[in-house]
């Protein structure tokens, strides 16, 4: 196959070798971690700003659109270029620039491994808070992109509370900083704007990230309980009686009889569910508050509570949690994971309204999730082989959102709209709310020419998209993250 | 030329005759303009109403005054009517347990937080003042005193409602605490100062109240040691809500020299025990350092209230935002240059300083001076108070940042025909 002028001006620009076009080397890029799948027609791997800005002009001129990756983590397709064009993955642009423990603020390019920016910062005793749950794997520039959560979100804010700055590559091709190190910057908040964007207003070359100061005591406790309505009226009542836990998680039977066999965690074969909850500060609050903790639960019948004071206890406490994802790939062919948020108060009744539709399906379904910030995460299993099931898990879904949104909650807490749920955003938005927020792609410049076809609700090719789904559901496995 | 005939019969039509007149008082004026009408709509409806009247004969409207937000900003291009949303004071929805709150942008701060203690909750604006507040005025200048520990309306806001410069009725985020559903625009929103459309609405995050509070004053002779103990005390993780420190200067009651002290005030707040730790490790760090607890001068009310009004006068003050290390070689630096300052408030933990100049009002040239040592270090400065006159020479945000251009066509795609609190906010937009 002979290069077509695109690649020709890629390859001047940024080097033969970073300029990807044959179909075997494309095929790498056309999925992430879930649902989506679209195949570029040239992957570009710059080493900085310069370079991805010139690949933004050359693609503009061609009249292509481009599509940022960091991991290829994501959960709602972020990275996937629905519309064909150029992909820039930003894997080389991979160097922590600037690290200033006693401002306590680092200074990194897209491509940075989340996880490696705590270990550069440990030293200082500092680190960077968001910790989604493949923060081993997923970069930067994909949590800046999806305003990224994690089960410390809870007490310390997503992406969004703890990036100050971006350096940014604009639709028109221009190098533009935002924000800055500083607490203060005079003007709109244009970095809180582009954080959570999807990629769809700009693409996002160096973050400022703020660091935090590592807490002196941590406690981690497990509280067992007979039922999942009993566990969720814990998660209300912790919530409301003055202590904010760091993180506040819920697994259901289901995922603990997956868990159980390979993590070994010890969780009673007839227990209804669990809470993972943890504490920190000093050693006298952290104390204090998983003191209050424990009489919360045993006030609300919870069968045990287990405490872990010492990493290896704390590290086991939390090893059937993050196994949870990998061992449900075991009980099912397939499974569909959903992201839904809902006011926390309203988890028993709604709990209880995901069971019955799964029931009603036909389908078994998982719950592992966020419980303290009201983030539910069903994963529905299932086996795509049976003729229908894909449609009638995608159907279930659908049902699943509303149920949410009829709750007053969110169609997505943290993994974003993408493609899958932006014909949802018209449930939550209307015709008025979607409009402003068009606006403001228009002042970027950027229309159609970064991740198109991305949040905004369309009314072209749902089947199109159903058909794609229906692939792509296959391939959300074991490798998914939550 | 904009036609301002009939703008309050107009705006009574929507309001009632009672809610829409034309100004008698000076609590309107900003940068010496008086609007030619005042409106205090009731609903959302209306506040929309009056919008799409103003967007129709293009008037210049300032929302949310009388507030504080009138202070700071350049001098509006034109000013036709004051929006009021003083009447808009409802608390919409509040379960404790869900750790939420929606409530009108009227509602004061005191208003609120009065509701929210009854369950041992607040928004953490941590203002305490005797003027009344209005949340959507804090949240449209991104103000907080807890920033420390809570950050600021931009961090706490999750949803909002925006009457768009057009007249209508929008709604941005939600109710929920974790949502990234669309574009986050209560982040544009939050600090827009009234130039991107009209906040009606606001849902906070909200936090417990601390089991106890307390306070720590230390005096200290030179500031770098103030700010350094501030910085090792908060790397300390104790458990700190707000740390501040002021020059205060006084005469000696035996020489009557006249001394001046950086005093280093921490507010702490937690639990009981861990309140009592952190007392008693500041303190022992202090006579490590060689700080002493500080004593208040006793002066009388009088005498105080006297100098504060003589102070108020013409002055000049900034708010100066830097990296926390740079902070005490800032001062430094403008005591050198500038000297005479009354440093109100420094943050050494975030690097923001407050700072004024008694008498320098009018001083363009000490502007200049002062943003070339901000913008020699990379900091910015916003001038906050300063003589209508001095605003009509210089732009109080400074520079425009290197976004401004984005900043500009965001301006223009939210309020083409320019209506709201035009030519206040960062280059006159």
């Amino acid at each position: 196959m002979s290069p077509s002028t695109l690649i020709r001006d890629l390859q001047r620009a940024i080097g033969r070798q970073w300029v990807l076009y044959a179909p075997e080397d494309l095929l790498v890029y056309e999925y992430d971690a879930t649902i989506e799948r679209g195949l570029p027609e040239a992957v570009v791997l710059p080493d900085s700003a310069e370079g991805v800005a010139k690949v933004v002009r050359i693609a503009r001129e061609h009249g292509v659109p481009v599509t940022a990756r960091g991991a290829g983590t994501g959960l709602s397709g972020g990275a996937i270029p629905c519309e064909g064009g150029v992909v820039i993955v930003t894997t080389r642009m991979n160097r922590i620039l600037e690290l200033d423990p006693e401002n306590r603020i680092a200074v990194v390019e897209p491509g940075v491994i989340n996880l490696d920016i705590s270990r550069a910062a440990d030293p200082h005793g500092l680190y960077y808070a968001p910790d989604p749950s493949s923060q081993k794997a997923c970069s930067i520039g994909g949590n800046v992109a999806e305003n990224a959560g994690g089960p410390h979100c809870l007490r310390y804010g997503t992406t969004t509370n703890h990036v100050l700055g971006l350096e940014i590559v604009t639709a028109d091709g221009d190098i533009v900083w935002l924000g800055g190190k500083t607490a203060d910057t005079p003007g709109y908040d244009l970095t809180g704007v582009v954080v959570g964007s999807e990629g769809t207003l700009a693409i996002v070359t160096k973050v400022i990230v703020r660091l935090l100061h590592k807490p002196e005591a941590t406690v981690t406790l497990l509280a067992i309980f007979d039922a999942v309505t009993q566990a969720s009226r814990a998660v209300s009542a912790i919530i409301g009686s003055g202590t904010v836990p760091s993180a506040l998680e819920m697994m259901d039977k289901n995922t603990m009889e997956a868990v159980e066999p390979f993590v070994h965690a010890g969780y009673p074969p007839d227990a209804g569910a669990v809470l993972l909850i943890e504490v920190e500060g000093l050693a006298e609050d952290a104390r204090q508050q998983a003191d209050a903790v424990v009489a919360i639960c045993q006030e609300l019948n919870a069968r045990e509570v287990r405490i872990g004071l010492s990493q290896e206890d704390r590290d086991r406490l939390w090893a059937g949690r993050k196994g949870a994802l990998g061992a449900l790939g075991r009980l099912a062919p397939s499974y569909y994971i959903l992201d839904g948020e809902i006011p926390r108060t309203l988890l028993p009744s709604l709990l209880d309204g995901v069971y019955e539709a799964c029931e009603r399906f036909g389908f078994r379904v998982a719950n592992v999730f966020h419980a303290g910030d009201g983030n539910l995460h069903p994963n529905i299993m299932f086996d795509e082989r049976v003729p229908g099931a894909t449609q009638r898990v995608l159907d279930l879904g659908e049902e699943i959102m509303r149920l949410c949104v009829d709750a007053g909650g969110s169609i997505t807490g943290e993994h974003g709209v993408g493609y899958e749920k932006r014909n949802y955003m018209s449930w939550i938005f209307s015709e008025d709310d979607l409009e402003v927020m068009a606006r403001l792609k228009k002042a970027f410049g950027a229309e159609d020419g970064f991740n198109p076809g991305k949040i905004f609700p369309t009314s072209k090719g749902c089947g199109e998209v159903s058909s794609r789904m229906r692939a792509a559901i296959a391939k959300v496995g074991p490798e998914a993250y939550v | 030329m904009v036609n301002l005939e009939n703008i309050v019969e107009e705006l009574q039509t929507i309001v009632g005759a009672e809610n829409a007149f034309a100004p008698k008082e000076h609590k309107f004026v900003v940068g010496g303009l008086t609007p030619s009408a005042i409106v205090l709509p009731a609903t959302y409806e209306e506040v929309a109403a009056v919008m799409r009247v103003a967007n129709e004969r293009t008037l210049a409207v300032i929302p949310g005054v009388p507030s504080f937000l009138m202070i700071v900003g350049n001098i509006p291009r034109r000013y036709d009517v004051a929006l009021s949303l003083e009447r808009l004071n409802e608390i919409i929805e509040y379960e404790p347990a869900d750790l939420t709150v929606t409530c009108q942008a009227g509602i004061t701060v005191d208003d609120l937080q009065c509701r929210l203690g009854e369950n041992g909750q607040m928004v953490p604006f941590g203002l305490s003042s005797p003027a009344p507040h209005a949340i959507g005025a804090l949240v449209a200048a991104n103000f907080s005193m807890l920033r420390l520990a809570h950050g600021t309306p931009r961090d706490f806001t999750i949803g909002m409602r925006v009457v768009t410069a057009d007249g209508r009725i929008t709604r941005a985020g939600g109710k929920v605490v974790k949502n990234v559903a669309g574009y986050d625009l209560c982040k544009l929103y939050a600090g827009s100062r009234g130039t991107l459309g009209v906040i009606v609405e606001a849902t906070f995050r909200l936090v417990p109240l601390p089991q106890t509070t307390d306070r720590v004053e230390l005096a200290f002779v030179r500031l770098q040691e103030a700010c350094k103990f501030a910085l090792d005390t908060y790397r300390r993780g104790l458990s700190l809500s707000a740390v501040d420190v002021r020059r205060d200067i006084r005469e000696d009651r035996d020489t009557g020299a006249s001394a001046s002290a950086w005093v280093l005030r921490i507010d702490l707040s937690g639990t009981v025990a861990g309140v009592k730790r952190t007392r008693r490790e500041i303190e022992h760090t202090a006579q490590a350092f060689g700080s002493r607890e500080y004593e208040p001068p006793r002066v009388s009310e009088e005498s105080s209230k006297e100098s504060f009004y003589a102070w108020q006068g013409n002055r000049l003050e900034c708010e100066a935002s830097v990296l926390p290390t740079q902070v005490a070689g800032l001062i430094e630096a403008f005591d050198r240059d500038t000297p005479g300052a009354w440093v109100q408030s420094v943050s050494p933990i975030e690097g923001v300083i407050r700072a004024a100049w008694p008498d320098a009002g009018t001083n363009e040239e000490l502007v200049r001076r002062l943003r070339n040592l901000t913008a020699h270090i990379g900091g910015s400065l916003v001038v906050t108070t300063c003589s209508t006159e001095l605003k009509r020479r210089i732009d109080v945000f400074g520079d425009p940042p290197p976004a401004f251009d984005l900043m500009r066509r965001v301006k223009q795609e939210f309020d083409p025909k320019g209506i709201l609190s035009p030519g206040r906010f960062v280059g006159r937009l």
